[in-house]
């Protein structure tokens, strides 16, 4: 292979590396278009209407469906399993897109609930499900709804599309830069020989030794710390599973 | 004094042969063995000037005035130090030495010759190591190192230009030092173990004291002042196994040059080396700890001895893109140094490749295992 073939070669190669992922998959549109059930009526129709248009746009740019759910009757169902069977049945009858982010909002427990399915599982974690709570909790607490969920509209798409600092491409190059330059720096040092000579060369050890030496214990001392728990939701799914068998990670909590 | 060596076959002039470590006509082939040509060395002593007393120069008053030419800008400065004429025994011709050499050779006739008087007394060398690569050896090392080189121009490589290559006998002082080192300091040990909910971490303290005797054995110091001193250093290790009492037919056929800086001037160069040393070898003998904290670390270094040494290196000098290259290769073990020139295309093309790897192998990661 020639010099400039290997450069080409080189450049498609980059190029597929940096580029957008909607190149790389594109996204599954929701099947009915509906992204509020608020069957428990806490937003006006204007506010359903502006929420609505959010959570499209926010969810083309996450990758995924972002779901409004509220209820006043949960009929018996308790925690998660509402939120669950409301999946199940979007997931059966096509309504709703397999890659999913809900939220879910239980009036008659005052409770709230956020999931993510597919995808979304990954990248949302039980713990971010959390931190997506924590965020809006206290609009929710006082009542303001409409704002709450926007707030969770945004947090979502953010969390969906946040990469680690050490995962992004500008933050490698500049490390691979650094590497490599280094790297040429060193054998350019070293390119005029170095000093193969060091301490022990000319040590003379017939006549070098320890005169006298002391290790005297004089204290101990102890320190304890409680051993950090072990965090499986950490690693996207945490084990829930809904009664349709499908896997998802979770956070929930009363207001 | 010139001292010349003679074949005793043919009356050739004969050289330090670094093959056969013995002298070698150059015409007939004749070896003798250095221990036999020291009693031969041929020189032409001027006795006559030495036996008479000299003259008491404040006793004598002028007896002629006369005005000095102004020094114009440009030519060449006379050193007054040194008026002393080296005759070549062979031809007669006036040899060429600066203060410094001690062997050359003639610039007419191209005799080997070694300058006796400035190798004597306070000046007489006490070691030598004799040249084990020989002048051929030391092209071929030096080509085959320039091809070696990955940041070197391609037509560097190519080694062709060789302006000149010359053995030389450099001036080193070899210095024995010894001393004392003390380190009084505490140390800790750190366990970690969990029981529990709890992990613990246990800190053990020790109160760590440490003598230590020191001997430092020939270690070389470049005393001349043309060389780099860096250079010089870099081309260490010389082995000290061959090292061999000094005797003036080993210069035959090689440059050699006399010390710049005697062994007090030097003494703190080597002080200050030696003590990087010793701070090493004391620091090593506290082991077995997790964390060191020195109270007070003490240092004594003794000189005793410095033994007037010349060691073998090859400088060659190297014409590349109008501008020369010194490299120097130690004449014992053949290990070169010197700064080679860097080609900037070969140093783009290895950032670039060793980058752009890199690059693509983090985005791999990325991408499909995050």
């Amino acid at each position: 292979m020639g010099k400039k073939q290997w450069f080409v070669w080189l450049f498609i190669i980059f190029s597929l590396l940096i580029a957008p992922k909607s190149i790389r998959g594109a996204v599954i549109p929701a099947q009915s278009g509906v992204y509020v059930y608020d069957d428990a009526g806490l937003l006006t129709d204007a506010e359903r209407d502006s929420l609505s248009e959010r959570l499209k746009k926010r969810g083309e740019e996450a990758g995924c469906g972002l779901y409004v759910v509220t209820c006043n009757e949960p009929g018996g169902r308790t925690g998660d399993q509402y939120l669950e069977d409301f999946y199940d049945h979007g997931y059966d009858t096509k309504q709703i897109d397999v890659d999913a982010v809900l939220i879910y909002v239980d009036m008659k427990n005052r409770y709230v609930n956020v999931q993510a399915y597919g995808v979304a599982q990954k990248k949302i974690s039980d713990r971010i499900c959390d931190k997506i709570i924590d965020a809006l909790y206290d609009d929710l607490h006082y009542g303001d709804y409409y704002s709450a969920f926007l707030t969770y509209a945004d947090k979502a798409e953010d969390y969906m599309n946040y990469v680690p600092i050490y995962l992004r491409a500008w933050v490698q190059l500049l490390a691979a830069f650094a590497i490599g330059g280094t790297v040429v720096a060193g054998m350019a040092a070293s390119s005029g020989g170095s000093m193969t000579v060091n301490a022990g060369t000319y040590l003379d050890l017939r006549y070098s030794g320890i005169r006298a030496k002391r290790d005297e214990y004089v204290r101990t001392s102890v320190t304890k710390r409680k051993k950090p728990e072990t965090n499986t939701s950490s690693r996207g799914g945490g084990g829930h599973v809904s009664s349709g068998g499908h896997s998802h990670s979770s956070g929930g909590r009363h207001f | 004094m010139v001292v010349q060596y003679k074949c005793p076959s043919c009356g050739a002039d004969m050289r330090y042969d670094a093959e056969t470590g013995k002298l070698k006509c150059g015409s007939c082939g004749k070896l003798m063995a250095v221990d036999d040509a020291k009693n031969e060395g041929r020189g032409r002593e001027e006795d006559s000037e030495e036996k008479i007393s000299p003259f008491r120069a404040e006793e004598i008053e002028d007896e002629a005035e006369f005005g000095r030419i102004e020094r114009e800008k440009g030519s060449a400065e006379f050193d007054g130090e040194d008026g002393h004429q080296y005759i070549c025994n062979n031809c007669g011709a006036v040899v060429i030495t600066t203060t410094d050499t001690t062997a050359t050779k003639c610039s007419f006739c191209g005799a080997p010759v070694v300058l006796g008087d400035r190798l004597s007394g306070k000046r007489a060398p006490v070691w030598l190591i004799p040249f084990k690569i020989t002048k051929n050896q030391a092209m071929d090392a030096f080509r085959k190192w320039c091809k070696g080189g990955k940041l070197t121009p391609r037509d560097f490589m190519t080694a062709d230009r060789i302006k000149n290559i010359t053995g030389m006998y450099v001036p080193f002082w070899l210095y024995d030092m010894d001393g004392t080192g003390e380190a009084d300091c505490t140390a800790t040990r750190v366990r970690t173990y969990s029981q529990g909910d709890y992990i613990y971490t246990e800190t053990k303290y020790y109160h760590v004291y440490r003598r230590v005797h020191m001997t430092y054995s020939k270690v070389p110091v470049d005393a001349s002042e043309k060389m780099n001193d860096e250079m010089m250093d870099k081309l260490e290790p010389f082995h000290e196994s061959e090292l061999t009492h000094f005797e003036m037919p080993y210069l035959a056929g090689y440059l050699a040059e006399q010390y710049n800086y005697d062994d007090s001037e030097l003494l703190p160069r080597v002080r200050e080396r030696v003590g990087r040393y010793a701070n090493e070898y004391l620091s090593s003998t506290i082991t077995g700890y997790s964390t060191v904290t020195y109270h007070r670390k003490d240092i004594q270094l003794n000189p005793v001895n410095a033994r007037y040494t010349l060691l073998p290196v090859w400088m060659v000098c190297y014409d590349y893109r109008d501008s020369e290259h010194i490299f120097a290769m130690n004449g014992q073990t053949g290990k070169i140094v010197g700064k080679p020139p860097l080609s900037k295309q070969k140093m783009a093309m290895w950032f670039a490749g060793i980058s752009a790897g890199l690059f693509a192998l983090m985005r791999l990661i990325t991408l499909f295992f995050v």
